[in-house]
This record gives structure tokens, C-alpha cells and sequence, in this order.
């Protein structure tokens, strides 16, 4: 059965959300990042360019883009099984981003494609991937006393992603008509996945998907300022320790205002 | 927490303490004291600046934490739980305060082919590849609690870092409590016309240690 976006909803209107989407995203990556950015040390950048150049930043990056983010390598260091399940739900999801790009530039007419086209099969392995890990995930989070409890961003973007996977699958059954639906309940089917995938990039930014990009960066910083320690190539113990020495001797010293702590402004209010 | 600065003889002891209390390895100190120098001689100066977590009440390390390892108890300590940690190393660097470290895996014992007691002793407390930080020693909190004690005044109840300065200029207590001894000192060196002031307030955290200078 033959199901497209443009049976119930124009094109423009597909378009259009796409882009109010992704304004979304972008806005709320910016929102996140510039508090994220205030943490690191701001001579961290100028030290590392002057010190470990164009080209070293550049290593520590791709040694982060291609090791720890495509490899998963030395990203979750406890449990074999929790990377396993990690790798599995990160890798299936890269599968996915693949198959949704291949079905939107190169067979963009939405007639179903047989089982062995590289969308579908990237789409099939992908999906079952995330599915296996997001199981293998559960099971751990319900069973280890240790994961149990969470925030609502956390849980709401499992189960998002979840029900976008599950919703997938199932909208591939009803096309292939391995589900005896009717065509009304094919086209809601569908329509639900649409939303959930929808839902989970517009949110993206504002849950624990945001450690996607998130994590990477800060680790990128770290690897820079532990080469810079490592090396010798910075005369100080620390940026941050630095910072907080320079700042203490310039209240002690009346050469810059003292900042007090909200806690004991409330006290000074009480009091007066 | 208030640390006076005027105090502070940058001996270490704090530190030591600290590391003893709570069996933090190797290169690891929990609350080091920082040294720097100023100026050039004949008007040269040497600063210590005692350290520790901050406990932030908007504590970044705790956002950025993939694995949500990191965590705030109600009573407003900042706790990271190791066996959470998936040693992703994001908390090192949001962090403002340089508080948290990482055990490496392969960080070497002080003497090579044998394991002393007190490397043992952090091996049976901490995990080799997690984040670790200061606990503002929550065990003598939990203690508090049970056994009805004060904190800050009655020693049980009181961190290690504070029971071992000589010169007592870590106070630590209830602020919110006029007879503690961090509301009382706090009063004082108001009264004195000295600057309160807590680390980094450009970083937003709210830091729950402050400065007397």
C-alpha cells in the first residue's frame, strides 16, 4: 500500500514544519550552549590554538568525532553491557538517519520499496538495533536499583524514541500488508510516526538527547586542556585554579568587587 | 561553608585530612589548597586559596552528566555515585571549580607490583575510571541526622577538612541557623566590614561555599 505525507498533508505544510523544526532546534542549541560555554576556561581555546595549533584541534577533535562518538570508544567505561546497549541504540539511530535521507533524495514518489533496498535495509537493521537497545536498557534500568529514578527529560525521550521505532516498524507491516489494517488505519499509523520522529527532534535540545552533541564537546575541551597540562605546554596547575587564585587575591586586594553568595544575600535581607 | 582567607597558613592539613577521611587515591585531592604568588619582589605575596566542591545549587557538572551519576540530596550536597559514572569525563570540564577528577584505570600504584593500605583502602571505596569529588563528608551528615547532632558544631557531625585546620578558618554549619557557627561568623565579620564573596559568580552557579578576605 502506497502511503505518503502528501495523502493527508501538502507538501508546503511538510516543508514548513521541517524548517519551523529545525529554527527550533538551532535556537535551542544556542539557548544550551552558551550557558555550556561559560564553564570552560576562556583561555582554553587561545592557549590551545597557540600551543597545540590549527592542526591539534583539530586532531582532538576528529580524535573525538571518529573514536569516541562513531567508535564509542572510551565513552561509557563501567559495564559492558551498558555500552553495548549504548553503542547499539547510537548506532541503530545513525542507520536510521540514513534511511531516512535515502527515502527523501532518492525515492521521494513513497511507493514502497522492496526489503532489499539500502534505505530499507538500513532502516530494518537500524530500527531492530535501537529496539534491542533500548530493551537491553530498560531491563537494566528496572532490574539495577542503582538506574532506578530518573528525570522527566530522560524518560520522556526513551519513550519517544521508543514509540517512534515501534510506530515505524508497524507502519512498514500495515504498507506491506503483514498487518491486516484498513487503509484509514495505515494512514493514522503512520501519521503517529511522522509525530513521534517529529516530536523527538523539535525536543531534542531540551532532553537527554541534547547529550548527543553535549557530551562530545565537553570532551573535546577536556582531551585539549589534559594535552595542554600533559605536555607542559601551560605554566599553571589549572585554568580554573588559576581563575579562582586571581580573582580571591583581587577582592582581598579592593581591586575588584566582592560578589556575594545569594544564600547570604536572603540572610542579609532577614536580617534587615 | 565560610573559609576566611585571613587564616588560612596554606598547610595543608585540610587536605590531608580530607584525603584520610575519605580515601581518595593517588594524585587525587578532594580539597587542595591552592598557592600562587603576586607580584614581583620587593612586593612579592604569596595567596593560598582553600578548595573543595562548591556545592552548587545549580551545579553544571550534575547537568552535563550523561549517566546522571551526579546528584543533589535535600540537603543541598552535591554527590556523585561511581558506580553510575560512565567515565565520560563531561562533569571535568563544566566544572568551574576544577572539583572533579577522574581515577585513571591505568594510573600507576605508588609502588610498582605491591598495593599499600591506604591505596587498598581507596581501591574498597572508589572505582578506578569514575568521577569523584568532595562529599562535604555526607557520611558524618548521615550521621547528624541519625544521631541528632549539629553539624559544624559537634565533631562527628562536622567535616574533616574543618575538625583539621589549626587555625580554624573553615567554619562550617547552618546559615540559616542564627546560633550556628557559620551564621555567628558570618555576622562578625559583617560587623568587621569584611567582603564575603563566593568563586566564579560569572559561571552562575551559586556556590555554597563562600569567602571571608
Amino acid at each position: 500500500m502506497a502511503v505518503t505525507l502528501s495523502d493527508f498533508i501538502s507538501w508546503t505544510l511538510v516543508e514548513a514544519g521541517a524548517a519551523v523544526s529545525v529554527i527550533i532546534v538551532i535556537a535551542g542549541l544556542c539557548i544550551r550552549y552558551r550557558q555550556r560555554i561559560k564553564w570552560v576556561p576562556a583561555n582554553l581555546l587561545r592557549d590551545s590554538k597557540t600551543h597545540l595549533g590549527v592542526s591539534g584541534i583539530l586532531r582532538h577533535l576528529l580524535n573525538e568525532l571518529i573514536g569516541g562518538v562513531v567508535l564509542q570508544r572510551n565513552v561509557i567505561t563501567d559495564s559492558k553491557v551498558r555500552w553495548l546497549t549504548h553503542a547499539l541504540i547510537f548506532w541503530g539511530f545513525l542507520a536510521l538517519i540514513f534511511a531516512t535521507t535515502w527515502v527523501y533524495f532518492i525515492h521521494s514518489e513513497g511507493q514502497p520499496r522492496p526489503l532489499t533496498d539500502p534505505g530499507k535495509i538500513a532502516g530494518n537493521v537500524g530500527g531492530a538495533m535501537v529496539i534491542i537497545g533500548l530493551v537491553g536498557m530498560t531491563i537494566r534500568n528496572v532490574s539495577l536499583q542503582k538506574y532506578q529514578g530518573g528525570r522527566k527529560g530522560d524518560i520522556s525521550f526513551f519513550i519517544v524514541l521508543f514509540l517512534a521505532t515501534i510506530t515505524g516498524f508497524v507502519t512498514e507491516g500495515a504498507r506491506f500488508q503483514w498487518i491486516p489494517t484498513s487503509e484509514i488505519m495505515t494512514y493514522g499509523i503512520y501519521a503517529s510516526h511522522i509525530v513521534f520522529v517529529a516530536l523527538l527532534l523539535v525536543t531534542f535540545p531540551f532532553t537527554h538527547f541534547f547529550h548527543a552533541v553535549s557530551t562530545p564537546t565537553m570532551r573535546f575541551f577536556e582531551r585539549m586542556h589534559v594535552d595542554l597540562l600533559s605536555k607542559g605546554m601551560i605554566k599553571e596547575v589549572d585554568y580554573r585554579q588559576t581563575t579562582m587564585s586571581e580573582q580571591s587575591a583581587a577582592v582581598t586586594e579592593g581591586q575588584s568587587e566582592s560578589v556575594r553568595p545569594d544564600w547570604l544575600k536572603d540572610k542579609k535581607e532577614t536580617k534587615s | 561553608m565560610l573559609i576566611d582567607l585571613a587564616k588560612c597558613i596554606g598547610c595543608d592539613a585540610c587536605s590531608v585530612a580530607c584525603k584520610i577521611e575519605n580515601n581518595s587515591p593517588g594524585n587525587i585531592w578532594w580539597a587542595p589548597v591552592i598557592q600562587k604568588e603576586f607580584g614581583k619582589y620587593p612586593k612579592a605575596k604569596l595567596t593560598f586559596l582553600p578548595t573543595l566542591c562548591m556545592h552548587c545549587e545549580d551545579p553544571p557538572c550534575m547537568k552535563v552528566c550523561p549517566s546522571k551519576a551526579i546528584n543533589k540530596r535535600d540537603d543541598g550536597i552535591v554527590m556523585v555515585d561511581e558506580k553510575k559514572c560512565c567515565g565520560s569525563r563531561a562533569c571535568l570540564s563544566a566544572c568551574p571549580y576544577n572539583a572533579l577528577h577522574i581515577w585513571e584505570e591505568d594510573e600507576p600504584n605508588f609502588f610498582e607490583g605491591t598495593i599499600t593500605p591506604i591505596e587498598k583502602l581507596a581501591e574498597e571505596k572508589h572505582r578506578r575510571g569514575a568521577a569523584q569529588k568532595c562529599t562535604f563528608c555526607s557520611h558524618r551528615m548521615d550521621q547528624a541526622t541519625e544521631l541528632n547532632l549539629t553539624p559544624g558544631v559537634d565533631r562527628a557531625a562536622t567535616p574533616a577538612c574543618v575538625l583539621a585546620c589549626p587555625t580554624e578558618c573553615r567554619i562550617f554549619g547552618d546559615i540559616d541557623n542564627p546560633e550556628s557557627p557559620s551564621s555567628k561568623y558570618f555576622d562578625a565579620a559583617e560587623a568587621k566590614g569584611r567582603k564575603v564573596f563566593s568563586l566564579r559568580p560569572e559561571a552562575n552557579t551559586r556556590p555554597k561555599v563562600a569567602y571571608v578576605s
